[in-house]
């Protein structure tokens, strides 16, 4: 409602969208990563917040998305495994393409819904933080918008081949990758690869049926 | 609804719901030995959810207006904050305890009865939340297994009895006229589900949503607990180095 938009909270909002275009360096993985991670999480929410379509969860603007600027900077084999958990090194390699097709598309159903909760807000590294040291770390974030909490945002990277990739995501103290590994491997367990494939395209296939 | 004719439908869906798939081993994760039982509790809570209270919640989504719902869960907030007082009292947490009197003081008088938050917009301090299940936790009682209430959803047995305490932290209780007490515990409620609608709306598209809940809820508590910054464990990649050759193909299959 117009009367919550005070003048304190637009001028803020005004300030932090423009100095998230001004700041808006191109994400270097090769670099820092903490500065790549705030580089790379602002980049990313300029582009939602100017993409109606993508704001809307278009499917087709959303795999875009997903392709050009989400899967460039992440491990997604690695996310994938780690989320299968042990009977990953008994899949074959067409079973192990077609559980990271669809993690994938699991991950952007889920998701894709928070996309039309993009406005105004901008990420900071957290504050009073030890800087990170090694080549397998947690980069902490703050999620901020004008009037709400804080959003605890951490970034697990690695260096992949010299450059830094995302492998998992905690948002607000639960990681992602460990959450659906806690579903994926017990029926991978009792069912085998096949059963977790199986499982995966049925409730794919349910999605857009209610 | 009066309780006579609640317990005969409530019985009839335990019935329909009495048919929730339990995949083996279920109740071998030492944090749920009651499983088996919490997965009925889940399907009994997701088909009573499904017909009252997600789509009363949909409907105030869809006509309230956004502002109008953020001055009604900033309201809920603010009520919260005498319980946010004692409990950080309670755990020896000082600061934060004079952070929730001061936003309780603040936000009543000049929040206009906390439909504002000006004590966090303004004075720059955000809420600093804590129940009294975090605060048996902070005791040194154990968390005890995760258990799936009826109604109300994930919980743990120490969570269920701060639950129960923390409804005499709550102002509403102490209302004199009862329309005002279970009015107000019902808007609460509704406010609760709205706010909840981004997370169950993902617990539909789950592979196993009472995993993905049990996980999340377990996850988060843990969090409150060390006030956002729980011990990190890293997961371990058993398979390292194996395939960082063969990443997915770039080429899209429909």
């Amino acid at each position: 409602m117009m009367q919550r938009r005070d003048f304190v909270a637009a001028a803020c909002a005004a300030v932090l969208c423009g100095s998230s275009a001004f700041a808006l360096a191109a994400p270097d993985p090769k670099g820092d990563p903490e500065k790549w991670i705030f580089d790379l999480s602002n980049e990313m929410l300029a582009t939602i917040r100017s993409d109606e379509k993508l704001k809307s969860g278009d499917a087709a603007a959303v795999q875009a998305f997903v392709s050009d600027k989400v899967m460039p900077s992440v491990d997604f084999v690695r996310m994938t495994r780690m989320a299968v958990g042990p009977s990953w090194r008994n899949a074959s390699a067409e079973q192990r393409q077609e559980l990271q097709k669809l993690f994938r598309e699991l991950l952007i159903r889920v998701y894709s819904g928070a996309l039309s909760m993009v406005s105004n807000q901008s990420v900071e590294l957290a504050p009073s933080r030890v800087k990170p040291e090694g080549d397998d770390i947690v980069v902490r974030t703050l999620m901020k918008q004008p009037g709400k909490p804080d959003t605890h945002l951490d970034y697990r990277v690695k260096l992949v081949k010299g450059e830094w990739r995302i492998i998992n995501v905690n948002a607000e103290g639960v990681w992602i990758v460990e959450n659906y590994r806690s579903q994926f491997a017990p029926i991978a367990a009792s069912k085998g690869n096949e059963g977790l494939i199986e499982a995966l395209r049925e409730k794919i296939s349910s999605y857009g049926k209610k | 609804m009066s309780l006579m004719k609640l317990l005969p439908a409530a019985a009839a869906v335990a019935l329909l719901a009495g048919c929730a798939e339990v995949p083996p081993g279920a109740g071998e994760n030492p944090a749920d030995p009651w499983e088996k039982m919490n997965r009925q509790v889940n399907a009994f809570n997701y088909i009573v959810d499904s017909y009252t209270a997600r789509p009363v919640a949909k409907a105030y989504i869809k006509v309230v207006p956004q502002g109008a719902r953020e001055s009604v869960s900033n309201v809920f907030t603010n009520m919260g904050e005498p319980a946010n007082a004692m409990n950080n009292a309670l755990q020896g947490k000082g600061e934060r305890s004079l952070t929730s009197v001061f936003r309780f003081l603040i936000n009543t008088s000049f929040g206009l009865g906390g439909m504002f938050d000006v004590a966090g917009k303004v004075g720059n301090q955000p809420v600093a939340n804590e129940d009294f299940g975090q605060t048996l936790r902070v005791w040194g009682v154990p968390q005890g297994p995760f258990v799936m209430l009826p109604f109300l959803g994930p919980s743990t047995v120490t969570d269920a009895a701060g639950t129960a305490v923390g409804w005499y932290t709550e102002p509403l209780a102490y209302a004199e006229d009862d329309y005002v007490k279970w009015g107000g515990a019902a808007v609460g409620l509704l406010n609760l589900r709205a706010e909840m609608m981004p997370v169950t709306d993902a617990l539909r598209d789950a592979v196993d949503p009472y995993v993905m809940a049990r996980e999340g809820y377990l996850a988060s508590r843990l969090n409150a607990q060390y006030d956002g910054n729980p011990p990190v464990v890293l997961l371990k990649d058993e398979f390292e180095g194996e395939d960082d050759d063969k990443p997915l193909e770039k080429k899209e299959t429909k």
